[in-house]
C-alpha cells in the first residue's frame, strides 16, 4: 500500500493515474446520471422511472451501455464523415478536460494551475465547436438550426458566465480553484454565494445554458427539432455526446461548488471530516446537479428571443453592476479581500 | 419586480411535492386492475349450445370467424340439425365491436376478461373451438352480390381458394 502511495509522488505515474481516475469518474458519471435523470424525471411525473433490471433498476445503465454498445452506428449518407464523427469526440474531451482542474479536495487535484479559471473558461468554449461540427457534418436541416442555436447560445451565455467569475477573482485574488477554496473558509456564511448572491444566480443559470439544459434546451429541442444537432447521431457516437451533456453538466456543478459553495469546505467548523472533506464537495456537487434535474422537469423552454433577452439584457447588466458594487465594498472596506 | 420569479418557484413547489409523493403508476404485471363489468375482452364460444346459425360468422366486420357446418343428430331426436364441426376465432383480426355477441340468438358467443392476446406468429392468434380445425387464412364469407348463395339447401362452406404464400393453420 506504502509503495502504491508512494508511487503517486513520482511525476508521469501521478498524472496517468489521476487522468485515469478522472476518465473512470466522467464516464461512470454519465452512465449514473442518466440513471439519476430517469428516476427524477418518474418520481416527478408520479411514476417510478426504470425499476425492471437489478433491484429498483438499478443495473439500468448497465443494460443502456449494452444496448448502446450493440447498436449499429448509422450515419447519413451525404453527411461529411469525418466531422459527423469528429464531433462527439469535440464534444467530450472538453468536458472532460475541465475535471483536471477541480479540486476534490485540499490535495486532491490532477493539475492546480493557477490559472485555473481561465482554463475552465476556454475548455467550456470548445464546447460549442462540437455543436457545429455535429449540425454541420449531418447535413440535415433540423441539425443544422440546432447548432446554429447552440452556437449563438453558448457564445452569449459565455459572456454572463465570464463576468459572474470575476467577483470571485476579486474577493479571492487569486485564478486559482484551490486558493479560492481556502479563501471562503470553513462557515457556510463566509462562502462567495451569499455575498455574490446575484453573480452565483447569473453563474448558475448560465451554467444551465452554457451545459444545454431544459429551459436553455433550445439547440436539442426535442419538441420542434427533435433532438436538434444530435438528431442523426446513434448507438455509440449518441452516448458519446450524451456522455459529453452529462459530463458537463457535472463539471458545471462542480465549478459552481467549487467558486461559491465553498468546495470541500465543510458548511460548520466542527463537522470537518480531515481527509474526507471531499465527501461535502461530492455531496453539494450532488445537490447542485439535483438542481439541474428538478429545473429540468419543472419549468417550460425559452423561446429564443426570450434567451437573448435573458442575457444581454438582464444578466450581463446585473454582472456588470454587482461588479461595481464588490469593487466599491472592497474599497471601502479592505478587509474583503484576500 | 416582487412577482419575478414567483411562478417558476411556484411550480417547482409543485415538482417537490410530486417527487416525495404517493406514485400512481400500476405495476402492470404484478398487478391487475379490476376490470369493468362489460368490458370486451377476447371472444369465446359455448360449443354445447351453439345452433350453427352462421349468424356471428355473417355480421361480423373483420371476417375472423369461419365455421365448417354440418348436419347432426346431437341431441337424439332423430331429426339431423346443423352443427358446428369447425369453430375459428381469429384474434389477429377481430376488433372487439361485439357485433356476434349481439347477434347470437342463443347467447353461446361471448367476451371474455381475457385481453392479453399475443404470440409469435400470426396464425397462432387464431383460436379453434371445433372438432375439426378450420382454416383460418380462408375469408369465410363468399363475396356479396356476386353468386346467388344456394340457400336453404346448403350451408355456406368455406370455400378452398387457392392462395399463394399462406401455410395452413
Amino acid at each position: 500500500m506504502q509503495t502504491v502511495l508512494n508511487l503517486l509522488e513520482v511525476e508521469p505515474i501521478r498524472l496517468l493515474i489521476s487522468f485515469g481516475a478522472v476518465l473512470f469518474l466522467v464516464l461512470n458519471l454519465a452512465a449514473v446520471l442518466t440513471m439519476a435523470e430517469r428516476k427524477v424525471s418518474g418520481y416527478i411525473h408520479l411514476r417510478y422511472g426504470p425499476n425492471r433490471v437489478g433491484p429498483r433498476g438499478l443495473l439500468q445503465p448497465a443494460a443502456d451501455v449494452f444496448k448502446l454498445f450493440t447498436k449499429e452506428n448509422v450515419s447519413p449518407g451525404r453527411s461529411d464523415l469525418w466531422v459527423f464523427l469528429g464531433a462527439p469526440i469535440a464534444m467530450f474531451i472538453p468536458a472532460a478536460l475541465v475535471w483536471l482542474v477541480v479540486p476534490f479536495a485540499p490535495d486532491a487535484v490532477v493539475a492546480d494551475l493557477n490559472v485555473a479559471i481561465l482554463f475552465f473558461v476556454a475548455i467550456t468554449s470548445i464546447g460549442a465547436l462540437g455543436v457545429v461540427m455535429a449540425g454541420y457534418g449531418s447535413r440535415s436541416a433540423f441539425s443544422l438550426l440546432g447548432a446554429l442555436r447552440g452556437a449563438a447560445q453558448m457564445i452569449s451565455y459565455e459572456v454572463p458566465l465570464i463576468l459572474s467569475l470575476l467577483g470571485v477573482v476579486m474577493l479571492s485574488g487569486s485564478l486559482s480553484l484551490v486558493d479560492i477554496v481556502r479563501a471562503q473558509g470553513d462557515t457556510i456564511w463566509s462562502w462567495y454565494f451569499l455575498f455574490q448572491l446575484p453573480m452565483f444566480l447569473t453563474f448558475y443559470i448560465s451554467g444551465i445554458a452554457e451545459v444545454k439544459r431544459v429551459p436553455f434546451d433550445l439547440p436539442e429541442g426535442e419538441s420542434e427539432i427533435v433532438g436538434g444537432f444530435m438528431i442523426e447521431y446513434s448507438g455509440m457516437t449518441w452516448a458519446l455526446i450524451q456522455a459529453a451533456e452529462f459530463a458537463s453538466m457535472a463539471v458545471m456543478s462542480a465549478i459552481t461548488v467549487t467558486l461559491f459553495l465553498g468546495g470541500w469546505q465543510p458548511p460548520l467548523p466542527f463537522l470537518d471530516l480531515g481527509a474526507f472533506n471531499w465527501v461535502w464537495f461530492g455531496i453539494k456537487t450532488a445537490l447542485i446537479m439535483f438542481t439541474f434535474q428538478w429545473i429540468r422537469w419543472s419549468v417550460p423552454r425559452l423561446r429564443m428571443d426570450q434567451l437573448m433577452d435573458l442575457g444581454w439584457k438582464v444578466l450581463v447588466p446585473l454582472t456588470l453592476i454587482w461588479l461595481f458594487v464588490t469593487a466599491g465594498l472592497m474599497l471601502v472596506f479592505p478587509s474583503l479581500g484576500a | 419586480m416582487p412577482q419575478v420569479g414567483q411562478g417558476i418557484l411556484k411550480g417547482m413547489g409543485v415538482t417537490l411535492q410530486h417527487l416525495f409523493g404517493q406514485k400512481i403508476t400500476r405495476q402492470y404485471p404484478e398487478y391487475k386492475r379490476e376490470l369493468p363489468e362489460r368490458s370486451r375482452g377476447m371472444l369465446t364460444v359455448d360449443m354445447d349450445r351453439c345452433i350453427a346459425c352462421l349468424q356471428c360468422m355473417r355480421i361480423c366486420p373483420d371476417h375472423c370467424i369461419s365455421i365448417e357446418q354440418t348436419k347432426r343428430d346431437a341431441d337424439g331426436s332423430g331429426k339431423p340439425k346443423p352443427f358446428a364441426v369447425g369453430f375459428v376465432i381469429d384474434d389477429s383480426r377481430c376488433m372487439y365491436c361485439s357485433l356476434c355477441v349481439e347477434v347470437c340468438p342463443v347467447n353461446c358467443i361471448y367476451h371474455t376478461e381475457e385481453f392479453e392476446a399475443q404470440a409469435y406468429n400470426r396464425l397462432e392468434l387464431a383460436r379453434q373451438f371445433g372438432e375439426l380445425p378450420v382454416d383460418p387464412t380462408v375469408d369465410p364469407k363468399p363475396a356479396v352480390g356476386k353468386k346467388k348463395k344456394p340457400t336453404g339447401k346448403k350451408a355456406p362452406k368455406t370455400v378452398e381458394k387457392p392462395r399463394t404464400g399462406d401455410e395452413a393453420a
